[in-house]
């Protein structure tokens, strides 16, 4: 501590600096300084993250030689579309896990008609953050405000871009608004973030015009959106889990568990084209069957099931 | 340069791995570690408060802008700012213990994760809900204590690795230059873990810029040695014990450029430099009653040897074990052991040593067979101090007497003229006993109780200190001490005109005696006891008319010739003498000494 002076002066630029930048973004999030910074730190982070997840990507993850694959027509197309996607994604080997992961994803953007992007999660945000950054950026199409989706359901929603990289905004982020409808009725709604998902309990909070309709085990889907932008209309979003609306309130309120696991994002699809109809409800996974009720079973819709499958072993 | 390109790529290997790995790993808990502000504490404690700012500034605004962040920009940057230039404060914990260090860096870590924490709370709003946000950041804080240890010891062995030394002069305020307090302060706070080292007003503090700032640091430094320093005075001695070699050097550098201070720099002069020495005189023999004065200082094996070909009237030795040996061909006049814990002053040498101090921490006294300080020769000691801690007494036993028997600073400090001689001088030393010099007497009370009359006695400082010198026969020399001091009176009427003055009112360690040829003689002449409270009652003085006065004296310019300084007792303990809540230019010692060698003003800031 030689020369204290100059010291508190090195101190006192670097607080000014650091509360004149603060004051400039809190004022005006879009400010030119701060998106010149963050569109060239973007380009330079985004590239290094890039790099460091190829390399110690596949050391962190289980590499299981073979695939699996089903047997239906569907899964042919898809399997095709596996090995373009493997050609695109060549700079990542790409375990079973996330084998797996894609062709859920690509299953999912089957049955919705979407158009996806593949990418795979380079960096996470710091804190209390819920971001992440994708491996894919303009030069491949992608645009700010593009629904991003995984194999089991929504995961967010493109914030910013630059040339290789994208940053998203996660459904359990605290400023994200999704608006969804109920499964059966189509009422609608809006699901907000709940905070960071710890250890996969992370909730997001659903609130209802219509506090009626609110079900246990209801399922959500996107709602459409003007333009399709930020969310294209039928993507899975999650259970409701608990309710919580009081009476009298303006809105039903519910606790929303999620499909997508955002503790353990791997690759995930940015849609890239909205489908030509809307999805509605088909993309939906199938609801668990409800528990057995305790009246004895003499319908004749299980009688109907049954007969078929008794006979069969009849009939060589 | 290299520091920089290290912490640089430091950070951004931190900063990569942190927001590709740590941040996506599902730990228990929910939170992660932030390798970022670990890597800028670590930083900080190594590269100091300049290196500790910049690289929080430049890695928080890196952690702003990276890719997936979408929080305001600046937040990081304005926590890892303050909490790099607050571990580069605290930089010296890694001179100390590494416990100590690692408990510092767990401690600044949490603290930057509470404040990133807040910040963002603020600014952004509640990111999460309050249950949410007390697990995340308990389990965060929890998995930075935890990596706090490795991310330091990685940090540190690169910067050592780096060139970064350990034991940096210029950046550890508990390594600047110490005085021979130094050594007694480590050693009396040991259960600090630190020592708020001589020189530093705070173990946090730099070297004194300022006069105001320098002579606080001395008068802290006294009182934690325990020793009663001038006031305003600098500090003898050097570097702390086991982080400099001592230097060999034993020279007044009175002639070297510098103002205030830097003049009394010893140690780092040559022998025999000294004012009269270094004139081209054409006087090749020394003048005689000249007093060479050579310091040895600093360091643990404080020598100070007054090598010349002259006579060295005075040797010091500063420093821890500072053994004052005034080798020379000749007699060495003075002998002073001063400072470090085992100060021995040896006036060693073939001819008669006149003076030989031991001072400092365990100030052993001059003790003739196996006492360190020394006197030890055929020739008799003509005063033989035992100052500083323990200050144990000086055995002129070495056949001959002690003329001079001091016993100084420190707590118990006695100084025993104990010789089976005339004892001619008996000091009362500090702490609340004066010598005895007659005799291993224990509650010395300043007696040269011998049978001829003790020719001087002191009262020196310290809490009670007593000196009388209460003999039958005539006291010759007459000591006035403190503030107004007079000259020492010779009996003969004629006040000595003291060479040295000392505008302190109450001045330091130990009466700096020159001796001169004419002290064996019993003609010393002492005036003013500096550091020392007492005034005689009587007045002492050698017969016979001097030509030279005693060089060193704690008189104030204006001084009284010839009042009868009043015996002034010290109200206080550990040489601060005056109420604290008086200004610092109000207390009495408040001015500098200003020494005089042979006329010429060689020292002192004013």
């Amino acid at each position: 501590m030689r020369d204290t002076r100059r010291t508190r002066l090195l101190l006192g630029v670097a607080l000014a600096a650091a509360l004149a930048l603060i004051a400039i973004d809190y004022h005006d999030g879009s400010s030119s300084l701060v998106t010149k910074a963050k569109s060239a730190s973007d380009s330079v982070f985004g590239d290094a993250e890039r790099v460091v997840s190829s390399v110690t990507g596949p050391v962190g993850r289980f590499f299981d030689a073979g695939l699996a694959g089903s047997g239906s027509g569907q899964a042919g197309t898809l399997r095709q579309e596996i090995v373009r996607m493997r050609a695109e994604l060549s700079a990542a080997r790409l375990s079973k896990a996330d084998y797996d992961q894609l062709r859920r994803l690509l299953q999912v953007a089957g049955r919705g008609g979407y158009r996806v992007m593949a990418a795979s999660v380079i960096g996470y945000g710091q804190g209390l953050q819920q971001t992440v950054t994708l491996d894919a950026g303009s030069a491949q199409g992608i645009r700010p405000q593009m629904t991003v989706i995984d194999g089991d359901g929504l995961v967010g929603q493109v914030t910013s871009v630059s040339s290789r990289t994208c940053t998203v905004m996660l459904a359990t982020d605290h400023s994200s608004v999704v608006g969804v409808r109920l499964a059966p009725g189509g009422q609608i709604g809006w699901v907000t973030g709940g905070g960071p998902d710890r250890n996969g309990t992370g909730l997001l909070t659903l609130q209802v015009l219509d506090p009626a309709a609110l079900r246990l085990g209801a399922q959500l889907v996107t709602a459409a959106s003007v333009n399709d932008r930020p969310f294209v209309p039928g993507v899975p979003v999650g259970v409701v889990e608990s309710i919580r609306s009081r009476a009298g309130a303006l809105t039903g309120r519910a606790l929303v568990r999620p499909y997508a696991s955002f503790s353990s994002l791997g690759v995930v699809g940015i849609v890239i084209a909205a489908p030509a109809h809307n999805p509605r409800f088909s993309v939906l996974p199938p609801k668990p069957a409800p528990p057995p009720s305790p009246t004895p079973t003499a319908s004749p819709s299980s009688k109907n099931s049954k007969k078929p499958s008794s006979s069969k072993p009849a009939k060589p | 340069m290299r520091a920089l390109v290290a912490a640089a790529i430091g950070l951004v290997a931190a900063l990569l791995v942190q927001l590709t790995i740590v941040n996506g790993l599902p730990l228990p808990g929910g939170g992660a570690p932030d390798l970022v502000l670990l890597c800028v504490v670590a930083i900080g404690l190594t590269g100091g408060p300049d290196i500790g700012v910049i690289a929080g500034f430049c890695a928080g605004l890196a952690l702003d802008l990276a890719p997936p962040a979408s929080q305001v920009v600046g937040q990081y940057a304005l926590v890892f700012c303050l909490v790099g230039y607050g571990c580069g404060r605290m930089r010296n914990v890694l001179r100390h213990s590494a416990l100590l260090a690692m408990v510092v860096a767990a401690l600044a870590a949490v603290v930057g994760e509470i404040l990133a924490a807040g910040v963002s709370l603020v600014l952004d709003g509640p990111q999460a809900g309050l249950s949410t946000l007390a697990h995340v950041l308990a389990s965060s804080i929890l998995y930075d204590i935890v990596l706090t240890p490795v991310v330091l010891f990685a940090v540190v062995r690169v910067a050592v690795a780096l060139g970064a030394r350990t034991s940096v002069l210029h950046d550890s305020p508990a390594l600047e230059p110490g005085g021979s307090a130094a050594r007694s302060a480590r050693t009396a706070l040991p259960a600090l873990g630190y020592v708020p080292v001589t020189g530093a007003i705070g173990w946090l503090d730099g070297p004194g810029r300022s006069r105001r700032a320098r002579r606080k640091q001395a008068r802290l430094s006294a009182r934690v040695a325990g020793a009663s320093p001038r006031r305003g005075a600098t500090w003898i001695g050097r570097e702390p014990s086991g982080v400099f070699p001592a230097t060999t050097q034993a020279a007044f550098t009175g002639l070297a450029g510098g103002s205030g201070l830097s003049r009394l720099r010893v140690g780092t002069g040559v022998a025999g430099s000294a004012s009269y020495a270094s004139r081209p005189t054409p006087a090749a023999a020394p003048r005689p009653g000249l007093p060479r004065i050579a310091f040895g200082t600093g360091g643990l094996p404080g020598e100070g040897r007054a090598r010349g070909r002259g006579i060295p009237r005075i040797a010091f030795g500063g420093g821890q074990a500072g053994s004052a040996r005034a080798n020379g061909q000749r007699a060495p006049r003075i002998g002073f052991g001063t400072g470090g814990l085992l100060g021995e002053g040896r006036a060693a040498g073939r001819g008669v040593p006149q003076i030989a101090f031991g001072s400092g921490h365990a100030g052993s006294a001059l003790a003739g067979s196996n006492g360190s300080g020394r006197a030890a020769r055929r020739a008799m000691p003509g005063i033989a101090f035992a100052g500083g801690h323990a200050g144990s007494a000086l055995n002129g036993s070495s056949g001959r007497s002690p003329r001079i028997a001091f016993g100084t600073g420190g707590l118990p400090g006695e100084g025993r003229a104990a010789g089976r001689g005339v004892p001619r001088i008996g000091f009362g030393g500090a702490g609340s006993r004066a010598p005895r010099s007659a005799g291993p007497g224990l509650a010395g009370s300043g007696l040269a109780p011998g049978r001829p009359t003790p020719q001087i006695a002191f009262g020196t400082g310290g809490l009670t200190g007593a000196g009388r010198a209460a003999g039958r026969g005539s006291p010759r020399i007459a000591f006035g001490n403190g503030s107004l001091i007079s000259a020492a009176r010779t009996s003969h009427g004629r006040p000595a005109e003291p060479r040295f003055r000392s505008a302190a009112a109450r001045s330091a360690t130990g009466p700096w005696l020159a001796r001169s040829a004419r002290a064996a003689r019993g003609e010393l002449a002492f005036a003013g006891a500096a550091g020392y409270e007492h005034a005689l009652p009587t007045r002492i003085s050698y017969g016979g008319r001097r030509r030279r006065h005693p060089r060193f004296t704690a008189a104030s310019p204006s001084s009284h010739h010839g009042s009868t300084a009043r015996p002034r007792t010290p109200r206080l303990a550990f040489g601060n003498r005056s109420p604290r809540w008086l200004p610092h230019w109000r207390r009495a010692g408040g001015r500098s000494t200003v020494w005089r060698i042979g006329g010429t003003r060689v020292g002192g800031y004013r």
